[in-house]
């Protein structure tokens, strides 16, 4: 029989690790964090079991990890977390150039409109999940991604006209 | 087709549309020509969409009880271990032993044997025992 990690928890590993990978630009480090994470709930297994928002629990221990990254590295002096974070300028060197583009487009958004945007264009999440997945209202949901899509277009639409 | 596009992108922008919606916008995308820009983005976000990490499964601690036999058996075997060392090295006291008694008779017998074989020296002079009548002959005999 398959355990609760097996089961709820393994199955999640893509989602998480591109949504590491939004916030620090880095293959290996996203994959380092979410190690980290895994060994963590695995530890916990029974405790997560109970815990009425998993989904919101794993992104926000892989933000802690992130968090902890940064700090370490001294990118981030308080803790008020990644909201004022400006994300890494420059992706590493192994980013696929049709990946970079996605990158580079939402690169200039507020961190929680990045986050949104993507769980939506990338994952294909219902406004309900993203709203688990961030512990956010649904509301916040449908706001950030319309301001988020409309930045994106005015982007397009200036580049055409630049052209 | 276009128009159904365009009513489609129309909603995508204004963040109105659902999922369906935007599955079905991203189907016709791909059977019309332009919309380029578009395409792109929606290609980018695909590429994205399958990138996957390369993570281990967290491995199982040992539970306790288990480590509890293996230590049960490990002192079981140097029990038994020792148990036979020890029987082996009685048995070999043993025979060291027999060995040496079984010496101590041989010397025993041995000395006892000199012992008799210097008695039957006295024997040897019974040579002599004749020589008189050799010397001298025997009268009664004459």
């Amino acid at each position: 029989m398959k355990s609760f990690f097996e089961a709820h928890i393994w199955p999640l590993r893509g989602r998480l690790y591109r949504l590491g990978y939004l916030w620090v630009r880095d293959r290996s480090l996203a994959e380092d964090m979410l190690q980290n994470v895994f060994e963590k709930s695995f530890e916990r297994e029974e405790e997560l079991q109970k815990h009425p928002n998993l989904m919101g629990w794993l992104v926000a221990s892989l933000k802690n990890e992130a968090l902890m990254h940064f700090r370490q590295t001294k990118k981030l002096d308080s803790l008020e977390g990644l909201e004022e974070l400006k994300l890494e300028e420059s992706t590493s060197e192994d980013t696929k150039d049709s990946v970079r583009q996605v990158m580079n487009r939402v690169k200039e958004l507020p961190l929680r409109q990045q986050e949104i945007f993507h769980l939506r264009e990338v994952e294909g999440l219902s406004y309900e999940e993203i709203a688990e997945h961030l512990t956010i209202s649904l509301e916040q949901v449908k706001v950030n991604l319309h301001r988020a899509r409309k930045s994106i277009r005015e982007r397009m639409l200036n580049q055409k006209s630049t052209k | 087709m276009n128009q159904r596009i365009d009513e489609l992108l129309d909603k995508y922008w204004d963040a109105e549309s659902n999922l369906a919606e935007e599955q079905e916008l991203k189907k016709l995308l791909q059977s019309v020509a332009g919309y380029e820009e578009e395409k792109a983005m929606f290609l980018g976000f695909n590429e994205l969409s399958n990138e996957e990490p390369r993570v281990k499964m967290p491995t199982k601690v040992v539970p306790l009880k288990s480590r509890n036999w293996m230590s049960w058996a490990a002192s079981v075997a140097i029990l038994l271990g020792s148990i036979y060392g020890w029987s082996v090295y009685e048995q070999k006291q043993a025979e060291e032993q027999a060995y040496l008694e079984v010496m101590q008779a041989f010397a025993l017998i041995q000395t006892n044997l000199a012992r008799g074989q210097a008695e039957m020296n006295v024997m040897s002079d019974l040579k002599y025992l004749n020589t008189p009548n050799q010397l001298f002959g025997n009268p009664l005999t004459k």
